[in-house]
């Protein structure tokens, strides 16, 4: 090649590279702009997982985008007719929110509920609203960001260097049922180890602390991807054997895990939301005992924990995002009696209290619901007694059941223990719903209205 | 001790025949309900007691009156006692009836303050207590509409929050309509009147008028006894608040104008207080501090400018 082609393809490249950089430059730009307009919002949908999210997100698009049979009573923007138009638009900067496979699972035959969310991703709802105080139609663009719980945890390992995280992790899995399920990885004989088996055993510890539903299971990555972490520069464990060799190798991969994915994580998402919903599945966590509701707040806290609230100027913030609304959400609620919501409320509240505390100190006043984003149940009177009535998650029997009553207090006897432990504590089915309906839901229009109408 | 944990129940719901939605869980008897009302409202037994004693002196010595009347007009020609009887008879019929739907609606009005008040455990009975206050009123269709559009799992505060917001929100927008126009009508109609008896005249009567339908907007059909009791509501605010904040606001305005300028204007502020009020009891929800429909300082604001220009017109003429 000669040298005035070789000069002629690196211009080509460095001009390339700099229409890149530009297109992102005024891409940012554009994002800052309408941020600091008030007309681009970014909810960060938060959760452990298995706590709703995906059902969540594909509710909130449906109540939405089918406004005409939605029952939002409790959402002054939809209630008033001042919303026109809803679009579903990609957000080019993430993968894809999978809303029309959610939404063929729900109204397939069998229905089911949408898949686990695996992946950071995003959806852009394209409001349009006849603003109360201007005439003309305005638009704002609600980004709803959603990404696997798993990773939250992962955030606890940005302040911990490798030796305190693997001493952190082997002391927090050292006790009771977690060392149980985690045994076979934390005794292995150090001279026989090697990293495939490491690795092995990691996974399956993993595993089965996330089947026991535990919350504090990290690293979340190599839960929800672990094949793409047994290669020997990726993959890492808790270790502090005697094997130089392995210890140098996990802490290097450990580090490039943390410089890599999670910053990546922390400022490109976890940073940028400046409004959220953080959705909590307490039931699920009360029926598997005192172990594992532990665990579930203390994973809460920290990760809330993690989270910037703060009140700031709407340019500021378009600059340097912080949470200044949050709304802390107990999800599932259709699977109790609505005469315990408010308990439901109060008990959600004593889990979150400090989190609660520090937010409103900064001016973020926070909100607890008590939510269900698709309702699967109906609360029906059957010979005198209110009753919670669906169908069963295989779709065969008519379920009816009382739940049993909610502690506005995190429970403290073993007799109230017992109380949820014992509860035969049965999923239900999805409700029977068409494509072009909204779904039947508990409190989303309050949710909404928390999140969204400052801004509407 | 803690309270144990109310145990969790399964059912078979094989014989959903059985089963009704939870909204349909039977109402509570509302008529018990009006009853107590009326006897906890009433204040002191003692005081009942007095009345009621009071009350029956003057029905024995009333009879005895009559009675005497009749035997004397009998003693003069039968048929003038018959006649004597004949018409007394159908005014105490006619005062009865009266006293009777004065205390019904009395019932009403504190059936309202109940309503506002006491918490009823949950929406549905809220719902059940609401929809029975409003039946047989113009706005039982409305009501029926927005209790409607509650949803089963509300708690009462999502249902009265949800309430106010929508059935509540909508009649105090209507009430204010109605106070401010009388109000205006009332200013105007004393500044023209060149009468003080005259002034007193239309002032009662466009502000009875005016209570008459604030009341039957928020199903209290004030009339007798019922608007008595608002006026002494009234009167009592008036005296136990002070002059109101509205009219210090706007009393250097007001003494700008001369004569029956500045008396009009004051005639008007003091119907929209009259008239704010009658709305705060006859409500069936507490009207909200923030309230920015309903409030003597708001419907002042509406109402100068108007007022203003036309009082100038008047003068001009």
């Amino acid at each position: 090649m000669s040298r005035l082609a070789r000069l002629r393809q690196e211009y080509t490249r460095i001009k390339q590279s700099l229409q890149e950089a530009g297109q992102q430059l005024a891409d940012d730009g554009k994002v800052v702009y309408q941020r600091a307009l008030g007309e681009r919002v970014v909810i960060g949908v938060t959760g452990l997982s298995r706590s709703g999210k995906s059902a969540f997100i594909t509710s909130f698009i449906q109540q939405l985008t089918q406004l005409s049979s939605a029952r939002l009573a409790g959402f002054g923007a939809a209630v008033s007719g001042r919303i026109t138009a809803v679009e579903v638009h990609q957000n080019d900067a993430f993968e894809k929110f999978d809303f029309d496979q959610a939404l063929d699972a729900l109204t397939a035959q069998p229905r089911r509920w949408p898949d686990a969310t695996t992946d950071i991703t995003s959806t852009e709802l394209h409001i349009f609203y006849q603003h109360v105080k201007s005439k003309p139609a305005k638009r704002i663009i609600v980004e709803l960001v959603d990404y696997p719980g798993e990773l939250l945890f992962d955030l606890s390992m940005l302040a911990l260097d490798f030796s305190q995280w693997s001493t952190h992790w082997l002391k927090l899995n050292s006790t009771g049922e977690k060392h149980c399920l985690t045994k076979n990885f934390t005794q292995l004989d150090d001279d026989e180890a090697t990293h495939s088996l490491h690795h092995e055993q990691f996974v399956l510890a993993l595993k089965q602390l996330k089947q026991a539903g535990y919350s504090q299971v990290s690293p979340g990555h190599m839960l929800l991807t672990p094949d793409a972490y047994a290669d020997r520069d990726k993959l890492f464990v808790p270790y502090i054997g005697r094997s130089q060799t392995l210890r140098a190798m996990y802490e290097a991969n450990y580090e490039r895990y943390k410089a890599q994915e999670l910053k990546h994580f922390v400022t490109e998402v976890f940073n940028r939301q400046d409004r959220q919903i953080v959705l909590v599945d307490l039931l699920q966590s009360l029926t598997k005992g005192e172990q594992v509701f532990d665990d579930q707040r203390a994973a809460l806290e920290l990760i809330v924990g993690h989270t910037n609230y703060a009140k700031q100027n709407r340019l500021i913030n378009a600059i340097k995002p912080k949470v200044n609304r949050v709304v802390f959400a107990c999800t599932k609620a259709d699977q109790v009696l609505s005469g315990d919501h408010d308990d439901l409320r109060q008990l959600l509240f004593e889990v979150i209290k400090s989190t609660y505390e520090a937010a409103s100190v900064v001016g973020v006043s926070p909100i607890c619901e008590a939510i269900a984003a698709i309702r699967s149940s109906q609360e029906i009177d059957h010979k005198g007694s209110a009753v919670i009535a669906g169908e069963s998650i295989d779709q065969a029997a008519t379920v009816g059941y009382a739940n049993p009553g909610i502690l506005t207090h995190i429970p403290e006897t073993k007799e109230e223990w017992g109380a949820y432990t014992d509860w035969q504590y049965r999923p239900l089915a999805p409700p029977i719903v068409g494509r072009h309906k909204a779904f039947p839901h508990i409190r989303m229009d309050s949710v909404m209205n928390h999140l969204l109408e400052d801004l509407l | 001790m803690t309270k144990p944990v109310r145990p969790a129940v399964d059912f078979d719901l094989g014989d959903l025949r059985d089963s009704s939605p939870i909204e349909s869980v039977e109402a509570l008897p509302a008529t018990v309900v009006a009853d107590e009302e009326v006897r906890s409202t009433r204040g002191s037994r003692w005081v009942d007691a007095l009345f009621i004693a009071t009350g029956l002196v003057l029905v024995v010595m009333a009879s005895a009156q009559w009675y005497e009347s009749y035997q004397w007009l009998q003693s003069l020609n039968d048929w003038l006692g018959y006649v004597f009887a004949g018409i007394s008879s159908a005014v105490t019929v006619g005062i009865l009836a009266l006293i009777a739907r004065s205390v019904r609606q009395g019932k009403q009005l504190a059936r309202a303050k109940r309503i506002r008040e006491q918490r009823f455990g949950s929406a549905q009975q809220l719902s059940k207590h609401f929809e029975s206050y409003f039946s047989g009123a113009e706005q039982s269709a409305v009501v029926r509409d927005a209790l409607a559009q509650l949803p089963d799992y509300f708690t009462e505060d999502e249902a009265r929050n949800q309430l106010q917001q929508t059935l509540m929100a909508q009649l105090d927008q209507q009430a204010s309509e109605i106070i401010t126009r009388h109000s205006q009508d009332n200013a105007l109609m004393v500044a023209v009147s060149p009468f003080i008896w005259l002034d007193m005249l239309l002032s009662v009567w466009r502000t009875s008028k005016m209570i008459s339908e604030v009341g039957a907007l928020y199903g209290v059909r004030a009339t007798g006894l019922v608007r008595w009791r608002i006026y002494r509501e009234v009167l009592r605010v008036m005296v136990f608040a002070g002059a109101s904040e509205a009219v210090i606001h706007q009393l250097p305005w007001a003494s700008s104008f001369l004569g029956r300028a500045g008396q009009a204007v004051g005639v008007a502020i003091y119907t929209a207080r009259i008239g704010v009020h009658t709305a705060k009891i006859c409500r069936p929800l507490a009207l909200p501090a923030e309230s920015k429909t309903i409030g003597v300082s708001a419907i002042t604001r509406r109402m100068i400018p108007v007022l203003k220009a036309r009082l100038q017109i008047k003068e001009k003429e």
